[in-house]
Order: C-alpha cells, then structure tokens, then sequence
C-alpha cells in the first residue's frame, strides 16, 4: 500500500508526465488547444454575426417548441443548476449545461463549398459536394459542462465536453424535446418529465425534472438587452423551480482509487465495480434552476464579464439577477433581474433596483480572485439576504475558467427571516 | 631514454608527413563510411517513430482494420459508451503538395480536447498543470488569433473548404503563408486547400505532416464513412486493462485493438535487411582501411629498422620499442577516427537523401528532415577505427620488438622472412576460404553468417595476394630474361613483398568485393529485367500517381474505370488492386487480380511442372493465394502452407497454392483473386488496370483516348510496357545507387593504400634507382620503370581478385541477398563487369604510380646516392 506522501509524489509524477506527454504529443492535441469554447468566448469571440437572426424585438414564446433549438440564431443554452438532499441528509450541488455555438450560418458551408472546394474541374466539385460529402460536416458545435459540489466531502469536480453537431455526436431538438452531447442529455419523456443523465468517471446523475412553475420569461417579454448596441440582446426564459428525484452515482477515477477507497457513507450500496473501485448509489431529491438563452449578439466592447445570481428561496419565490460590469469591474447599467413571487408572478428588475455588496474574496490556485460572498439587498421587495458559497473553490477547469457554485441563502423578506439556497456564476474573473 | 624514442619518433613521422597523411586519410575513409550509415540508416528511423509519434500523441492504444479501414460509427459507438477512454478517431492518407509527398491526417479538434480533459482526469488540477505547463498555449497556431480567443480558428477549420494546417517550416519552404490557396492532391485527385494556420511548434515529426479536419481528410481520401485508426488513452493499471478488455470482445471481426504503433512499428522492421546491407558494405570500407593502417604502419617499422637497432644498442627495451610503435598507431587512429568521425556526419547528411530515398521506393513513405546522430553507434565508430589502427599496428610492432641491438637485419633477411609469412599466410587463407564454405553450408538463414562467410572469403584472397604477386613476379623476371629494366622491375616487385603484398593484397580486396557487387547488381538487374518482360503481357498500364505502395486512396474513381475500360481498342483488361492487410506475421502487401487467361502467362510459379501449375491456378480461383518468393522465404513458408490475414469479418487461413518469382516489391506479397479478395474484405476499389490491345489499334491513339477519359476527374498514369520497364530498371538503378557509391569509396580507399607503399617503397629504394640512373636510365626510364611496376602489380590484384570476385558474387547473389530479401536471383556474369573491374585496377594502380613515378624522375642521382 502506498504512504500518503508516495501516493502524492506518484500523483504529481502522473500530472508532469502527461504536460510532458502533451508537449511532445501530438497532431491532436495541436488543434485540442483551441476547441474549446465557453460562454463567455462566444459572447467576447467578436465574430461576425452576419447571417445570423438577431434578438431585435420581442417575440411570441410558444412551448415546449421553444424548449427545442433555435438554430438561426448564433449561440444558444440550457443551463440546469440544482440542489440534492440524499435520504441522509447529505448534500450536493450540481450544474449540467449544454451550449450551442454556430460557426456558420446555415446554408453557408455548401456556398462556399461549391465555388471553392476543389481545383479540378467542375465534375470533381461536384462529386465532392454530392454523394462524398463526409458526415463530419458540420456548422456548429455544442459544449457541455457538468460539475457537482460533493457539500460532506468539501470536493469540488468539474468536467467539460464538447462535439459536432454531425453523426448524433451532439444535437439537440424541440418535438420531443431533447439536447444531448454524447452520453450526457436532458430529454423529455413521456410522462411530461425531463430526465437528465451526464456524469464523468467521479460522479454521475440520472435524475427525473418536473417544472412547478411555467417559464418566466426575463427583461421585456423575453427580450434580454445586454448593451447599446444593436443586436446585443437575447431571448430569455428561466424556469426558477424543478422538483427533482433520482440517483447519484460516486466512482472512483483511475489513479484516484486509494483515497477514495475506505470512505463508505451509511446508505450507500455498492453497484458494481467501475473505474478501479466500488461505485456507490444514492437515492437524492431536490429542486433545480433551467435557465434558457438564445441570440447572435455579442457583449459590449467595454463589458468583462457577469456575476449572475439564481436564488430559490424557502417560501417559494426566487431572485434572477445578472450584473454585468467593466473592465475595470464598475457595474453597468444594463444589468437586471425578474424576482418570481410566491405566485409565480414575475416581476422584472432593474439595475438600480438591486443593491450588491461583496462581504469576501477567494483566489483561485492560479491566481484569479473572485468575490466569494456577498449580500444583496432588493429594498423595493424588502429583500436583504446574504448568499455564502457552501465551499470555496468551485471553479471549473474550463478554457477560459468561471466559477459557478452552490450557495446558502439566508436573511429577511419583509422584516421577517427567511432561508434559501441558489447558485452564483462568476465569470471574466479568470483569464485565459 | 623514453624521450629520446619519442623525439626520435617525431621526427621520423613528421619528415615523411606524406605517408603519415595517406594513412590517415584511409582509416578516415573506413570511420567515415561507417559513420555515415550509421547516421543515415539512424535517422530514417527516427523520423518514421518521429512520425509514428506526431500522429498518435499520448495515446497507448488504437483500434484499427485492414485496408478499407474503420467505419466511423465504431467511433461514434465508442465516443457515446466509453468517454474515459478518451476515444480520437483519426483518418490517414499521402497527399502530394507539387512533387512532394506528405501524410495528411484527419482529426477531430474536438475529440481531441474531450480526450485531453480526459487524459488529465488524474485530478481536477490537472488541466491547470497542463496549461500552465504551456503546453497548449506553446501550440497556439498563428499569433495575435488569441484575441479571437482561437474561436475563429475553430470556425475556419470545421466551415472553411479545404482549411489546413502545417508546419510552418514546411509553409515557409513552399512559400506558403496562413491564407495561401495551394494544390493538393490525393490519389491523383486535385482539391483546392488553404493554410488556415501554421504549427509554429516546430516539434520534430511534423514537417512531414498535414493536418486537416476528418471531415475534409474523408472527401480529399475519397474514405467517406472511414477512419484509419481510434486512438484511445487507457490508464495503466487494472481498471484500464479491465476496459480495454471489455472494448475489445465488443468490437466486430476483423477490428483490432493494440498497443499505439505495434502496428506500424513493424514496418520498421522491414528495412532491418537493407540496414544490414549497408552496415556490411561500411564494414568493407573499414577492412580495406585495415590494411591501409598495417601498411603504413610496417613502413613506418621498415624505415626505421636502423634507428630501432641504434636505440636498441642505447638501451631501450624490447617493450619500450613495441610501446612506441603501438602508441603511434592508436595516435594515428584516434587522429584517423575523430576525422573520419567529421567526415561521416558530412557525407552522412549526403546518404540521407539516397537512404531515404530507397526507403520510400521500396517500403513506406518517410520525410527525413532532422539529422540523427546515434551516439552509441558513432561512438562504436570511432572504437572501431582506433582498433582497426591497434590491430593493425600488432604485427609491426612484434617486427620492431624482434630488431636485435645491431644495426638491423640485413634487407635480404627480411625479405626472406616476408617470403616466408607469404607462404604462410596462404595456408591461412586456405583455412579462411574452408571456414567461409562451411559457413555456408552449416547456417541456412543467418544473415550475419553470410556476412562472416564473405568476409572470411575477402580475407582469403588478400592472404593470398601476396604470395602469388611473389610467383608471379619471379616467373615474370625469368621470362624476360631478356630485358634488364622488365627484369629488374618483376624482379624488385618479387623481392620486395614486404612492401608491395600489403598494398596490392588491399587493392585485390577491393577489387574483389567491386567485382562481386557488381556481378551481383547486374545478375539482379537481369532477373529483374527477365521478369518484368516476362510478367508484362499487356500493352498498356493506368494505375494513380503518389506516395506508398498499397494506399487505398490510390484507386482509379469508379466512374474514371468505366470511363477507361470502354475507350475503344481495347481487347480486355485486368483490374488490380492493392492493398496492405494485417496478418500474425506482420502486414502483407496484397495484389488482387482479375485474371484473364492470357495474363496468367505472365506469373512465373517457382518449380512447378504444368500439370502442378494448372492445378495451382484452380485451387487459386477456388480462394487460395500465390505467394511471392521473398515473402515466403521471410516467412518460412511454402506451397501447402496456410497463411493468416485478417481479413474484414475476422482472421482467415488462405492455403499457399503456389510461389511465384517477384520482385516488384521488396518485401514480397501475396496474389489472389479479386473476386476472393472483394469477398473477404468487401474492397471494391481498383489501383491499376492493365489494358491489352487488339490487333492492329496504335497504342498512342489509345493513350490520348484514355487521357480524354479522365481528364478533370484524376491524375492518372499511363505507361507501355515499354514504359514500365524503362521506369521499373531506373528505380533498380536508383536503389543501388548506395551501393555503387559504397564500393567507389573502398576501391578509392584501396587506390590511397597503395600510393602510400609504392611511396614507402620509392624511398626504401632511393639507393637502387641512384644506381641504375648512374648507369643511364633516364628519368623518364625511372619513372616508366615504377609506372610498370605499380601497373604489373594492378594487374596480380586483378588476377587474384577474378576467382574471389566471383565467389564473393556468387555467395552474395545465393546467399546474402536470399537470405536479406528472400530474392531468387540467376547468376548472370557480363565480360562488361570483368572488364571494368580489370580497368579499375589498372588504373587505380596506374594512378598510384604517377606521384612515386614522377618524385623519381625528377630526384637527381646525386639526391638518390646521398639518401643512403
């Protein structure tokens, strides 16, 4: 059995020699370096959005077609975050979200294709834009991202994936309702539900959503300003409340196997042998945050970046709130929020209606430094809460980095305590 | 009395700085040789595992098929159920830019970077580690692309057609610039790509590469639907092993998954022969530098018998005296090897292109940029020069060591002792020549025994050398008795063997190992020769241009046959296709073919009778193969053997109907129906057609016919079977090019050995020539008389090297060359060949003569007398 100390040495041995490895390495890794893509580099990309349909004007929502894929539009997401309660109390956050990104506009490819593909005559041209056009082709990728904050363990992991929309590699579609990237998707099912199933080798979901409220939609109708600038806006639709059941499934990651081995929660059952070690299952249920968003803008020459609050609150209501700021971190005027009351009414909020105050700071192992607990105060709701991180570093290891991470809410609604929990996404913070 | 040796040392070697150089140039040539294949040979390897690793990454498994490759959906399959293995489908193909030739891979950047995030799931952290390693960032392509935050590249790459990327050493020497439009073509099909950006890495093993999406590599390969390999990454311990096991018993018949580059790997053995080949012929360069070393060594000994005995009389001891001697030689050949070590690595760039060349001729295609300097092996170099100067520095120190005390033997008492080793070293040859036969009587397959067994042949003949230049000196002087200067001359040649066996038994070997060689080249050139006319029975030939023997995009576009086959005048054809499939023993090149009747002429079954030869061919249209002879001599294996491919549904035992003559193909391959072949591995495509014509129809009227076909649908190739031959003799010619100019540098090697004696010996001399002049030779006379020597003495060489030479050829051709390739060849002797070897030896000897010659001509007679 290895000594602790041997297990680290041979763990940050491992870790050299794969940056050796992917120094010296290969073709593949060439192109690995930039396919990569989050949020924020669509939003900040500056690419042309020509030939794109743009969020210009407030539109009809029509669901569940809207739940499907808007692909007219240059970028799209589904953004799922949640809170689960195993039948022993332990605790866990997850978020499981999928970006559509258009490289080009529909109709584009074949264009160009048939004017430029090939030098030989034309007869060759055409055999290349007829019966040999490879399946790979395709105009636009999707991302995905899945990260569960593990609260009793105090771990953090985070995955990132990412495919072509070619060969059922990734896709996604409104009738039934289904976005999927590999083996990770949100589907509809016949019963109304949504299930939800993605995981990585140290934890994986299969859980069952069903919305209690119907889509709220945010800004005016729908319609989402993010700037001055024409076109910078998107449709936006959150569903602030999922009641959600199912399972969470803990695996051992290969070389991961001696610190995970021997730590046996009561509940748990074993499952089977996977990746080296038991996996063990839990029974969990919780409530769950869709946000929903489509558009071909791009953010403002001068914006960096978003802190974005999805707080549920205990009595029912919840709080959406996007602050948008500068590059040198000052607010900006076009940062809002929708406050859904008890009802399920929603009520649109301004920039200035929302005040927030940053009570902490982390820094991340490389340097970046995020606010890390705040209070906001919402004085025309009587709202004055503080949200706290239930662990610190939640930072996904994407290209570029953001956190987004589970938080405890407590405070007063109109004089009178109030409890809740939610999810923050902190993002410019980390540079590439 | 140590300094005193040593002054007196000095001074002997730097007054005769001639000889001195001569020496050194000679064992510089030998370490040179060697050097220079061994850098040769090193870095063609190293830039296929360079290549191999440019490739695959860190990737430790692949999955793979045999020719028609991996249908995609496997990959999708994999990429849905097994994400931790990090699957990276990847398709391969050759692909000429202008003339030159590069593999073009198809990758998935986006399969890629789930595999790298994958491949660092050792810890959440891990990722950071690699960036902040640099290593992603150090491969960014172009610069001032970050503000697009590589977006943009993404987008060039999957939506711009023809988007690509190289090396940007690569792009610089095509004068290309990220932008640039250029010409690419596949399988003689031209597409239209552009440079979206360069790897600017410079990383070895790129060069040679192009890289493009996996969607574009499909269209621009004509492999839509089709991977090459899945790379996958498994962590080494259990659990990988337990996935990879899993993955394995799902995956359908005929796909296998291995270790990254087993595969590959094995071509790299292929040119193991062609290695050893060249090894062997830089050890012949180092041999005759042996001589060379003993010769101005013995000189050295020689010149200096009266100092010795002076010193000996002064009290140095019989160990001092054979100290001195062996120190100079191991100065003399650490001097020689560290030039020849400068030499190599000069001359060895200069091999590269010729070895690589070969390489891609015969095997596989390898862009060799980098020079490799194999430490290990240039250090064996030098090692090997410097004992070359010791060996052959052992037997004149022994000689100096015996000089009594006195003023030294008397010439005459040498000389007669050097008749006396003469003798002797006849019986040693003797004994060489037996060991050399029974070599190869004793080992059947052993390669290097049949390096041993030539050498040991060699040997014998420079043994032999010199006790027959003695015989044949004096039977010379008695039979021109009549002439004084014909008789002095054979008669100073006769009696001094010390001097001149040495010099004309090194000249013999290397005429010897000439006259084998090229008895042997050209013995293969007409086997070849006889073959191909023999297996040419159409009158005309399309296959597709490029790179690599085997490569599935070289096939003729379905429409381009039909197109080709229905141009008028042709009275029928046969439809060919090759391909490399897998087998236990490695990959086997494979010739499908469509036989007509007629054709079947053209293949020549080794030692089958009619009857046996018809019932081959029935059990061939019945599914069983014909193997080509190297390949069954490579294997083992013989008609009634069964053979293993695997083959698209699973490993298949095809019977060996037959062996038959080839040598198209270095390593040999097999033959078999098309209709067996297409069955089995469900490959419609075609690599070449041969056309026959009818009567009476101009061929050149057929040519433009079918030039009209293709035209803007591919590249194609058409040649006459005069046209084949022409260009089939000048690839031979250009894969012995090596070879040529390995034994030019022995014969070279040779030619300064002997200028070195005859020089040595010219001074020994000076007091005869004074005589003779003082009693009217002219210097002209003088010099005439050297030049007859030196010419008498080439023409012994010659006589001795005959006999050898064929014997050398004769166990090159039956028995280093069967047993390197396989090859059956026919012995063919050309009197061009003894002609030109005879030649050489006049002249090199000629050529050797003219500096001695014209230092005595022009010496006075006073100079000469007062020398003594």
């Amino acid at each position: 059995m290895l000594s602790a100390a041997n297990r680290m040495r041979a763990r940050r041995g491992a870790r050299r020699c794969a940056a050796a490895g992917a120094f010296i390495s290969g073709a593949i890794l060439l192109t690995a370096a930039w396919a990569a893509p989050s949020p924020l580099e669509v939003l900040r990309s500056g690419a042309s959005d020509r030939g794109f349909e743009r969020a210009e004007s407030v539109r009809a929502f029509a669901f569940p077609q809207d739940h499907g894929p808007h692909p007219s539009f240059r970028h799209e997401w589904w953004y799922f975050t949640g809170h689960l309660q195993a039948r022993d109390g332990e605790r866990f956050g997850f978020e499981v979200t999928f970006f559509r990104v258009a490289l080009a506009p529909a109709g584009a490819e074949t264009r160009e294709s048939a004017e430029a593909s090939t030098a030989g005559e034309s007869t060759v041209g055409e055999s290349v834009a007829g019966e040999s056009v490879s399946q790979w082709r395709a105009r636009q990728i999707y991302v995905a991202h899945f990260a569960v904050t593990d609260i009793g363990r105090r771990k953090f992991d985070s995955t990132q994936r990412v495919a072509r929309d070619a060969l059922g590699l990734s896709g996604a579609q409104s009738s039934p309702f289904r976005v999927w990237l590999g083996g990770w998707s949100v589907a509809a099912q016949d019963d109304g539900n949504w299930r939800l199933r993605a995981g990585d080798c140290a934890y994986r979901l299969d859980l069952r959503l069903h919305p209690l409220l119907p889509p709220v939609l945010n800004g005016d109708r729908g319609l989402s300003v993010k700037s001055d600038e024409p076109g910078n806006a998107s449709y936006y639709y959150s569903i602030p409340r999922i009641a959600v059941e199912g399972e969470i499934v803990r695996g051992v990651c290969p070389g991961r196997s001696a610190e995970a081995v021997g730590e046996q929660a009561s509940g748990e059952q074993a499952i089977g042998e996977q990746g080296g070690g038991a996996a063990r299952s839990l029974d969990v249920h919780g409530n769950a945050w869709l946000d929903r968003e489509w558009g071909s803008g791009s953010l403002g020459a001068h914006q960096a970046g978003w802190d974005w609050f999805a707080l549920q609150l205990a009595d029912g209501s919840a709080l959406m709130f996007y602050a948008l700021r500068d590059e040198h971190g000052a607010p900006d005027r076009h940062s809002a929020g929708t406050w859904v009351d008890r009802s399920g009414r929603a009520h649109a909020l301004v920039s200035r209606d929302v005040h927030i105050e940053v009570v902490d700071h982390w820094t991340s192992p490389d340097g970046a430094r995020y606010p890390s607990r705040w209070r906001l105060s919402v004085p025309s709701l009587g709202l004055d809460v503080s949200a706290v991180p239930v662990l610190a570093d939640q930072e996904l290891e994407t290209t570029p980095r953001y956190w987004e991470g589970d938080v405890d809410v407590g405070g007063t609604l109109n004089g009178k305590p109030i409890s809740g929990e939610g999810y923050v996404e902190l993002v410019g913070y980390a540079g590439r | 009395m140590s300094r005193t040796l040593w002054a007196a040392s000095a001074r002997h070697l730097l007054r005769r700085p001639a000889q001195l150089i001569l020496a050194l140039i000679g064992l510089a040539l030998g370490v040179a040789t060697i050097t220079a294949v061994d850098i040769a040979t090193a870095s063609a390897n190293r830039a296929f595992e360079l290549s191999l690793d440019a490739v695959s990454g860190p990737a430790t498994n692949e999955i793979t098929a045999g020719p028609a490759g991996l249908d995609e959906q496997l990959y999708i399959s994999i990429a849905l159920r097994e994400p931790e293995l990090a699957p990276v489908p990847l398709l391969e193909g050759y692909v000429t830019i202008g003339d030159e030739a590069f593999q073009l891979v198809g990758v998935d950047p986006l399969a890629a970077a789930n595999a790298s995030a994958e491949r660092a799931a050792d810890g959440p952290q891990a990722i950071g580690t690699l960036q902040a390693a640099g290593a992603p960032r150090a491969q960014q392509p172009a610069p001032g692309t970050e503000a697009l935050g590589g977006l943009d590249e993404l987008r060039r790459w999957l939506t711009e057609p023809g988007a690509a990327i190289m090396a940007a050493s690569s792009a610089r020497r095509l004068g290309l610039t990220v932008g640039s439009r250029f010409e690419i073509a596949a399988g003689g099909r031209p597409f239209t790509a552009v440079l979206i950006a360069e790897d600017a890495s410079g990383l070895p093993g790129r060069e040679g590469l192009i890289l493009t999406d996996i969607a574009q590599a499909q269209e621009w390969l004509g492999a839509r639907g089709r991977l090459s390999s899945i790379e996958l990454r498994a962590p080494r311990d259990a659990a990988g092993l337990a996935a990879l096991t899993e993955l394995r018993a799902q995956l359908p018949h005929g796909v296998e998954l291995q270790p990254v580059g087993r595969r590959s790997r094995t071509n790299l053995d292929m040119t193991r022969a062609f290695a050893t080949n060249l090894h062997a012929m830089s050890l012949l360069a180092l041999l005759v530098g042996l001589f060379l070393i003993y010769g101005a060594v013995s000189f050295a000994v020689l010149q200096r018998r009266r100092t010795f005995a002076v010193l000996r009389a002064l009290g140095a001891t019989r160990l001092e005296i054979v100290r001195l001697v062996m120190l100079e030689s191991l100065l003399l050949g650490v001097a020689g090897a560290l030039l020849g070590l400068g030499a190599g690595v000069a001359l060895g760039r200069v091999l590269i292109a010729l070895v690589s060349r070969t390489i891609n001729d015969l095997y596989f295609v390898v862009a060799v940029n980098t020079v490799a300097l194999p430490h290990g092996a240039l250090a064996t170099a030098v090692g090997a020069g410097v004992v070359t100067a010791l060996l052959a520095a052992v037997l004149p120190a022994w000689e100096a060591a015996r000089i009594e005390p006195q003023l030294g033997l008397k010439r005459s008492t040498l000389e007669v002792r050097a008749a006396a080793i003469a003798r002797a070293l006849v019986l040693a040859s003797v004994v060489f020549a037996l060991g050399s036969g029974a070599i190869v009587l004793m080992t059947s397959r052993s390669l290097l025994a049949g390096f041993v067994a030539l050498f040991l042949l060699l040997l014998a003949v420079a043994g032999v050398t010199p006790a027959l230049l003695g015989a044949v000196a004096q039977a010379g002087a008695r039979v021109c008795r009549r002439s004084p200067v014909g008789r002095l001359a054979l008669g100073g040649v006769a009696s001094s063997l010390s001097r001149t066996g040495v010099a004309v038994a090194s000249l013999g070997l290397a005429i010897a190992a000439m006259i084998g060689v090229s008895v042997m080249v050209g013995s293969f050139r007409d086997s070849l020769h006889e073959w191909l006319i023999r297996t040419m029975r159409a009158d005309l030939y399309v296959t597709v241009p490029g790179p690599g023997f085997g490569r599935p995009e070289r096939r003729i576009e379905p429409r381009v046959l039909a197109a080709l086959t229905s141009v008028p005048g042709i009275a029928h054809f046969t439809a060919t296709r090759n391909a490399i499939v897998d087998s236990p023993r490695g990959p086997i090149s494979i010739a499908a073919v469509s036989f007509t009747p007629q054709m079947q002429t053209g293949i020549e079954l080794v030692g089958e009778r009619d009857r046996a030869a018809r019932e081959a061919w029935e059990a061939f249209a019945h599914g069983a193969v014909f193997m080509a002879e190297p390949l069954a001599w490579r294997l083992d294996m013989h008609r009634g053997s069964s053979l293993t491919l695997e083959t698209a549904s699973g490993a298949r035992r095809f019977e060996v109907a037959g062996l038959y003559r080839e040598y198209g193909n270095g390593r040999g391959g097999v033959l078999m129906d098309r209709d067996v072949y297409r069955h089995w591995w469900g490959d419609e495509g075609v690599s070449s057609v041969s056309l026959s014509l009818a009567q009476g129809v101009e061929p050149a009227d057929v040519v433009a016919a079918l030039r009209r076909a293709a035209a803007g649908h591919q590249a194609i190739f058409i040649g006459s079977n005069a046209d084949i031959l022409a260009l089939s003799m000048s690839i031979f010619d250009r894969t012995f090019v090596i070879t040529r100019v390995l034994y030019w540098l022995a014969a070279g090697v040779a030619a300064i050995g002997l200028t070195s004696s005859l020089l040595a010996w010219e001074l020994e001399r000076a007091r005869e020539l004074g005589v003779l002049r003082s009693l009217g030779l002219t210097p002209g006379g003088a010099a005439a008389l050297i030049e007859a020597q030196t010419i008498f003495m080439g023409l012994v060489a010659f006589v001795a090297a005959v006999p050898a030479g064929l014997l050398a050829a004769e166990l090159l051709v039956t028995v280093i060359n069967r047993r390197a390739f396989g090859w059956l060849i026919d012995f063919h002797l050309q009197g061009a060949q003894l002609a030109n070897a005879l030649w050489l030896a006049v002249a090199a000897a000629a050529a050797a003569g003219v500096y001695p010659a014209w230092r005595s001509a022009r010496a006075s007679i006073a100079a000469h007398l007062r020398e003594e």
